[in-house]
């Protein structure tokens, strides 16, 4: 315990908003989690409550709560690793206690990894605790179903990968810069970047194919939708104007008994929730690989690096 | 004026690097925006999110720097010693800020504007992202940071609390606004949404036009797929905003509640200043 000793003096306050911060917004999203849970228990008995029977189950009831936790949540898993990693190696150049702790410390490595790894020791802790807190959450808010890619980024395994890539960039940024402001906020920048840039790439990660009907989001799964087209009842393309045009005349000549073949077929594209897993694995492994070489780079920079 | 420019520039020239350079960058976005294809769709409301929360965390950032940076790193026992009065330390360390500060904001807030006339968003805070008003952000974060850290004496810990209590002014203030907006909104097709400027969007409606001109709110009854199509193709679309012509009381508020801010800010920071001094 004598490295969370030391971690915990040279960065009180940091890590003490990072503690609040975390097992407050997990302790928020597992007590909603037992409460929607609760109310399926009276599932199967006389009176049975609406959630029981339908998809988006707490809706009427816990929507905006669960979505102001899972925001906060959000937020919190880049806040938290910028506060965490930027004053580590800012703060030392800044204040110049690098010029005594470097030349005093013989292998500048072995003073940056003392410095980091308790710090990411910690941050994997709490954020673990959170992201574990937010997986719970989003399968009980789609209780009947897999939640596939739903708040995909920000629950489980890959919330955790993507805030340990941004303490790692933290540092880095904290390590380059040498000033503890400009770094937290370029950092804010970075997040939002790395955030942007994540969900951009997640389509990419394996090959999006056509859905079947009980794949899309009208079957109750969550997938990852890439695409979305009509198709004409003679299976060929159809623009959307023409979707109308089509949609009207046939209720026109057939009421609302129309055959449902003669209308146009709504396509979707994207990843199916049952391939969720795959797209994790892929994801955590280039996230892990990227944090790894950051990591290294920031080890570069420590040892090129002037300590003024 | 001069020097204290430079010496503005020496102490803090990162965060003045990084105010102009934002800024400068999100201008750049809001003037090419409306001319790019579609009207910029999502990148339009990232370049409005970051008018409206970019004057705050910058804000955070200077004012932090202001006091509690000095304390932190031991220079204050100098420069508050040396100085004639550590009111007239505290503005000569935050005119040049403030004077940079709102300058750029003037001009992010004038692109926002016409970026916002010229490819109509939708979002209930929009008054607050163009404008003056972003200057006024900028200025009450500006001083409210400054307190912040005179009160917390540690950099970290204080931009944390000055961003949360930034944000949390302007939500309160957001709110305490909307009741009175919702009375000045008005209803108008969403034809003729683009002719004049509109601070803020609420709500969309379906209405019925009479023949005087006159919209009434109207759902579309109907009890079968065909019948619905038909009633809404008679609909028209129609949207309820807050006019242009609200922004300058709108304005008139946020100005009155920043003054007081600021005020109330600095004179707070300078009494722990002068009480608990540098140490």
């Amino acid at each position: 315990m004598t490295w969370a000793r030391l971690a915990f003096k040279l960065q009180p306050s940091s890590i003490g908003f990072a503690t609040f911060v975390c097992l407050g917004l997990a302790a928020a999203a597992i007590w909603l989690t037992f409460d929607m849970r609760s109310v399926l228990k009276a599932c199967g008995t006389p009176g049975e409550p609406k959630a029981c029977n339908v998809i988006f189950a707490f809706q009427d009831t816990h929507m905006q709560t669960v979505m102001m936790t899972q925001l906060g949540i959000g937020i919190a898993m880049y806040g938290v690793p910028i506060v965490l990693g930027v004053p580590i190696l800012a703060r030392e150049i800044e204040q110049k206690t690098a010029m005594i702790a470097w030349p005093l410390a013989g292998s500048r490595l072995k003073w940056l990894a003392w410095r980091v790894v308790p710090v990411l020791a910690v941050a994997l802790v709490l954020i673990g605790v959170m992201a574990f807190a937010a997986e719970q959450l989003a399968q009980a808010y789609f209780p009947h179903n897999d939640i596939g890619f739903d708040r995909h980024g920000s629950r489980g395994i890959s919330m955790v990968t993507r805030s340990v890539l941004v303490l790692m960039a933290a540092v880095l940024l904290g390590a380059v810069i040498g000033r503890l402001l400009p770094a937290l906020l370029i950092g804010i920048a970075l997040a939002a970047g790395v955030s942007t840039g994540m969900d951009a790439a997640l389509p990419h990660w394996v090959e999006s194919a056509e859905l079947t009907q009980s794949d899309s989001m009208f079957g109750g799964a969550n997938p990852l939708n890439t695409g979305f087209e009509y198709r004409a009842p003679d299976g060929g393309p159809i623009s959307d104007e023409n979707v109308e045009a089509l949609q009207q005349a046939v209720y026109e000549e057939h009421g609302d008994a129309a055959d449902p073949a003669l209308l146009p077929q709504e396509v979707f594209y994207g990843i199916a929730a049952s391939r969720y897993p795959e797209v994790l694995l892929r994801e955590s492994a280039a996230v892990g690989a990227a944090s790894v070489l950051i990591g290294a780079f920031t080890a570069f920079v420590v040892r090129r690096r002037r300590p003024e | 004026m001069l020097p204290q420019l430079r010496l503005a520039w020496r102490m803090q020239r990162w965060e003045m690097s990084l105010l102009v350079g934002a800024a400068l960058v999100l201008t750049v976005a809001a003037l090419i925006l409306p001319s790019t294809e579609g009207g910029g769709g999502d990148p339009r409301m990232i370049v409005l999110f970051l008018t409206l929360v970019g004057p705050i965390l910058i804000g955070s950032v200077l004012g932090v720097g202001l006091v509690a940076a000095e304390v932190e790193h031991g220079t204050a026992q100098v420069a508050w010693s040396l100085a004639r009065s550590r009111l007239r330390w505290l503005f000569i360390r935050a005119w040049p800020l403030s004077a940079v500060g709102v300058l750029v904001c003037l001009v992010l807030g004038a692109a926002a504007a016409r970026l916002m006339d010229e490819t109509s968003p939708s979002n209930i805070f929009m008054a607050a992202m163009r404008g003056p008003i972003v200057a006024l952000h900028l200025l009450s974060a500006l001083a409210v940071a400054t307190l912040v850290g005179a009160v917390l004496r540690r950099v970290v810990p204080a931009l944390l609390v000055a961003i949360a209590v930034n944000a949390g002014i302007l939500i309160l203030l957001s709110s305490a606004v909307q009741p009175w907006m919702e009375e000045r909104a008005t209803l108008i097709p969403v034809e003729e949404r683009s002719v004049d400027p509109v601070i803020a969007v609420l709500e969309y409606e379906t209405v019925s036009i009479s023949s005087t001109g006159e919209l009434t709110l109207t759902e579309p009854e109907c009890d079968t797929q065909a019948s619905c199509m038909a009633a809404m193709a008679e609909l028209t679309h129609a949207v309820r905003v807050v006019p242009g012509s609200a922004y300058l009381p709108l304005l008139g508020f946020a100005a009155a509640a920043s003054l007081i801010i600021v005020v109330a800010a600095s004179a707070a920071t300078v009494g722990v200043m002068t009480r608990f001094g540098p140490g």
